[in-house]
Parts: C-alpha cells; sequence; structure tokens
C-alpha cells in the first residue's frame, strides 16, 4: 500500500498512442491492416510519455513543464485517473484526483443551475454533497437570474464564469490544474485567484501545468521538466526552472509580460 | 490479468455504477428534458416507425399475400405486440451509442464510470416504452378485442427487456470505439436481426431445424413473452420466462464485460 510520505509517485510510468488508432479505426482500414500493411504497424505507436519516476510528499506543489508536446497534459490525464498506463504505475494517495476544468459535461439545453448539479454528479457528488455545495457556487459564480436560462443563451465568457465556479467547489485531495485558470472580468479573476489558494492550502497535493515561470517559481515546491514524454530533469524549483530556460532561451524571443500569460484561458 | 483480478475489477465497476446512482438519475432526467425541448413530438416520432413498419406489414402479408388470419386475432395487433419492444431496444442501442461518443470530450477529463452513459440513455428511453406498452389496450379496444388483467404482466416484463437492452448497448457503444462505422452498421444489422425475431411472424411457423438460431438470439424469447401476454392473454410458460431471464443476464453481463476490456480506448482516441 502506499507509504504516508508520499501524494502522488510515479514508477517507470508509460503511455502510449497508437497513432493508426487515432485516426479513427473502420471496418474497412482494419481490413486492409489485416490483409497486408502489418509491416507498418509498428511505426504507427508514439511513447507520449515513457520512463517517467517522480514522487512529491503530502503539502508538495508539483509544477510541470517543457514544451508543447512534450507530455504535461497526457501526466495530467493519467493522475486524473482519464487514461490508463501502458507501463509502470501511478500511486495516489486520497480520494479522486480531480482535473480542473471548464464546463465539462455542460448541456446546451439545460439551464445554468441544472448544469451545475450535473457537472457535480459527474464528478461523483451524492445528491446530499451537491444539495451543500449548490448555493455557494450561485452565489460565486454571480450569474442571478441567468441561472434560469438554458446554457445556450449564455456568452462565453458566462460560460467559462460558470464552469471555473463549479469547479472551485469541487475541494478534491488531489488538485490537477492545467496552464492557469483565468477567467472573467478582473474583479472576478482576484476572486478566482483568492478561491483557488484556499483550494490549494486545503487540498493534499497538487500539479500544475503552466508556461507562466512566475507563477511555477512563486508556488511551486517541486518541479519535473518533460522533454519528448522522458524527465528531463526532477528537482528545486530555481534550479530546474533556471536550466530549463537556459537550454531553450535560443530558440525564444523575450519573454512576454507576465499578465499577458496569465490572461491565457484555456477552454477544452 | 489473472482471472481473480480481472473478477475484482469487474466487480469495482459495478460498485462504481452505484456510487454514480445520482449521475445516473440526473442524466436521466436530463436526458428526458432536452428531448421535451428539443421535440415537442419525441414520442410521436419515436411510435411513428413502428406503427408504419406494422401498417406496411399488414398490407403485404394479409392483403398481398392472404396470409396471416391464422393467428386468430387482428395481424396488427399481432405485429404490435412485439413491434413496440423491438422498437425500444432499437432506439435505445442506437441512442446509447451515440450519446456514448458524443460524450468524449467528458471522458477525456472526467474519471467517471463510463457505463452510466448506455445504461441513463436504456432508462430514460424506457419511458416511452412503457407509453408505448399504454398504447396497446387502446389499439385492442379499437379493434374490437377484448381486455383482460393478464395483460398487466407486459409491466414486469420490461425490466427483462431493459436488461437486454442494456447490454446490447454496453456491446455497441464499446464496440464504436473498435471501429467507427458502427453507428451505420448497426442500421442494417437491426433489420437483419428483426428478421431473425419472431416479429413479423410467430415462433411456431419457423421449421424444427432453425430454431437454434432463435435459442441463440437474446431478444427471441422476451418477444415471444409480450406477445403471449398482449396478444393472448396467457401466462407464459416456465421456459419462456426462465430463457428470456437468462437471455437477459448473459447479455448485459457480455456487454458490460465487453464495455469494460474496451474503455480504456475510450479517452485516447478521437
Amino acid at each position: 500500500m502506499a507509504s504516508e510520505d508520499v501524494a502522488i509517485a510515479a514508477h517507470g510510468l508509460g503511455v502510449r498512442f497508437d497513432l493508426r488508432q487515432t485516426k479513427g479505426r473502420t471496418l474497412r482500414r482494419s481490413l486492409a491492416a489485416a490483409v497486408g500493411a502489418r509491416r507498418r504497424a509498428e511505426k504507427g505507436v508514439f511513447w507520449a510519455l515513457r520512463d517517467v519516476n517522480f514522487s512529491i510528499a503530502p503539502g508538495e506543489i508539483l509544477g510541470v513543464i517543457g514544451k508543447n508536446g512534450s507530455g504535461k497534459s497526457t501526466l495530467l490525464e493519467v493522475i486524473a485517473e482519464v487514461i490508463g498506463p501502458d507501463e509502470g504505475a501511478v500511486q495516489v494517495s486520497g480520494r479522486r484526483p480531480t482535473l480542473l476544468t471548464i464546463g465539462a459535461g455542460f448541456e446546451r439545453e439545460l439551464t445554468g443551475r441544472e448544469n451545475i448539479r450535473l457537472n457535480a454528479a459527474y464528478l461523483g457528488f451524492s445528491r446530499k454533497a451537491i444539495e451543500k455545495l449548490i448555493e455557494p457556487i450561485e452565489e460565486f459564480s454571480e450569474l442571478g437570474q441567468f441561472l434560469d436560462q438554458p446554457l445556450k443563451t449564455y456568452s462565453t465568457g458566462m460560460r467559462a464564469r460558470l464552469g471555473f465556479s463549479v469547479a472551485v467547489h469541487t475541494d478534491p485531495d488531489i488538485l490537477l490544474l492545467d496552464e492557469v485558470l483565468s477567467v472573467g472580468d478582473a474583479d472576478f479573476q482576484e476572486k478566482s485567484r483568492r478561491r483557488l489558494e484556499e483550494m490549494m492550502k486545503r487540498a493534499r497535493a497538487m500539479v500544475v501545468v503552466s508556461h507562466s515561470r512566475d507563477f511555477i517559481e512563486d508556488i511551486c515546491s517541486k518541479v519535473l521538466w518533460l522533454e519528448k514524454g522522458r524527465v528531463r530533469d526532477f528537482g528545486e524549483p530555481e534550479r530546474v526552472i533556471a536550466d530549463y530556460h537556459a537550454s531553450t532561451v535560443q530558440q525564444r524571443r523575450p519573454r512576454p509580460a507576465a499578465g499577458q500569460q496569465a490572461a491565457v484561458a484555456p477552454i477544452r | 490479468m489473472g482471472a481473480r483480478s480481472r473478477r475484482a475489477y469487474l466487480m469495482q465497476r459495478v460498485r462504481d455504477l452505484y456510487e454514480f446512482r445520482y449521475l445516473v438519475r440526473y442524466l436521466v432526467s436530463s436526458q428526458l428534458q432536452v428531448e421535451r425541448v428539443s421535440f415537442t413530438f419525441g414520442f410521436v416520432w419515436w411510435l411513428l416507425d413502428p406503427l408504419l413498419m406494422i401498417a406496411i406489414w399488414t398490407v403485404v402479408i394479409v392483403g398481398i399475400l392472404g396470409r396471416g388470419s391464422n393467428t386468430g386475432y387482428p395481424f396488427p395487433l399481432f405485429l404490435m405486440a412485439a413491434m413496440l419492444p423491438w422498437q425500444f431496444m432499437n432506439r435505445a442501442v442506437m441512442v446509447g451509442v451515440s450519446v456514448t461518443h458524443n460524450k468524449e470530450l467528458q471522458m477525456r477529463q472526467i474519471s467517471f464510470p463510463r457505463a452510466v452513459l448506455p445504461l441513463s440513455v436504456t432508462l430514460s428511453e424506457s419511458v416511452k416504452l412503457l407509453l408505448a406498452i399504454a398504447i396497446f389496450p387502446i389499439a385492442a379496444l379499437a379493434f374490437g378485442q377484448s381486455l383482460s388483467p393478464v395483460q398487466l404482466l407486459a409491466v414486469p416484463l420490461m425490466p427483462i427487456l431493459m436488461t437486454i437492452t442494456v447490454g446490447i448497448s454496453w456491446f455497441f457503444s464499446a464496440l464504436y470505439f473498435v471501429f467507427r462505422d458502427t453507428e451505420r452498421l448497426l442500421g442494417v444489422l437491426f433489420r437483419l436481426w428483426m428478421f431473425l425475431s419472431p416479429v413479423i411472424y410467430s415462433l411456431t411457423l419457423v421449421p424444427g431445424r432453425f430454431h437454434v438460431i432463435y435459442e441463440l438470439n437474446p431478444m427471441c424469447w422476451i418477444l415471444v413473452c409480450f406477445r403471449v401476454v398482449l396478444v393472448y392473454h396467457q401466462i407464459p410458460g416456465p421456459a419462456s420466462i426462465g430463457a428470456a431471464l437468462a437471455a437477459a443476464v448473459v447479455t448485459a453481463t457480455i456487454g458490460f464485460v465487453f464495455f469494460h476490456i474496451q474503455e480504456p480506448r475510450f479517452a485516447r482516441l478521437n
């Protein structure tokens, strides 16, 4: 069983994507593959993560850095148990690690209030737990009477605000963040940031994927640097981040201001 | 994975379904609500297809071929008793498959038991089955037939049909992630399957040497039971009921196991 001083640990973790399958397998393609194209099959395998080892203790915040396509999001998906590993294992102590996402599982035809319930139900909350959550979420979202309107009448900003409000009230043991979440106007952003900080305090451990150097440096206690799906470095934030930037500096133009980066709202 | 750990894995998946029962309930109510909003005459559309089939086959078999009188009951009613349960299975599986793969975004972001999707569709579609079964006595009266309390036995037959349906739905929802053309295949397959099931004819007309096909057909005995209850006002024999129950258990188990063998693929493909 998990030892007490480990919140998240990966042991020889590997995730493989079959590129032929991601194209969508049809009967025709499968038949073609069975008849003659077997030789080509091995080339279609791509390891999004391979031989990944790390471990963090309770209370720690892990920052994951690396270029696009280095496997950062895949790592979060494996920890969130959305996809299973093909090699090795991830060990997580705590209940249902949750990927903080905006508005996954929303239905256009349902009202804002109904979508809050549906979203919370997808996350595994019981009826009782949802009843307790619903009022703070409604209040936090500041959507007022729009909560009784179907989601299709919402603007993109309102939708993101509703999704974010649900996300920051779920209080998971293991908090997983992909990119810096930031939606709404300045007031709402400030409120969101405070709420996120509270969540971090309560969470048992946290994993953040971000391109914002300041954000990673400010909050993380460990940093994992991924390159082409493998661990390039793992350790103290200052050292790893400095090495990472030293290695990429020749391909990089001057960094944009921190504020600009934080305004990126990833809605997936 | 050894046999024991596989078994433990599947038992855990069954417990997951129970743990997420509120999600199932909420998905059912939201599916019903979405449908009510988008189709004012949702049930009318649902009913149109079997009614059209009943009209066509009555014209062909009774009108043109001059057969079907040996059933001793108005032929449209004879068709209706099996056509309505068939339409339920057909539609619930079609909708189940499309709802399951429309939730790919959710599957990529949230770790919830995916088997709730076909399950919730089967449950929400069963409202239409109940309405359709309620229409039967009205149609029977219109054809000058009497009613009897035995026909109420159609209600306890519904859970058996629903269990068979959710098994088929799990199977084909998972097959979609193996073959992307499963949805198109389903239309053809169900048509063929209907002719291999006792829907437009009675099982007694089938020569004995073909019976093995019917014994392996999970839909066969439940359709026989519905017809015995609704048309002939009789209590189905223990053999028919037993076969229908066995079909339900076997189909749901196979569907559930196949679904979870394929499940690791779900979040990876787009």
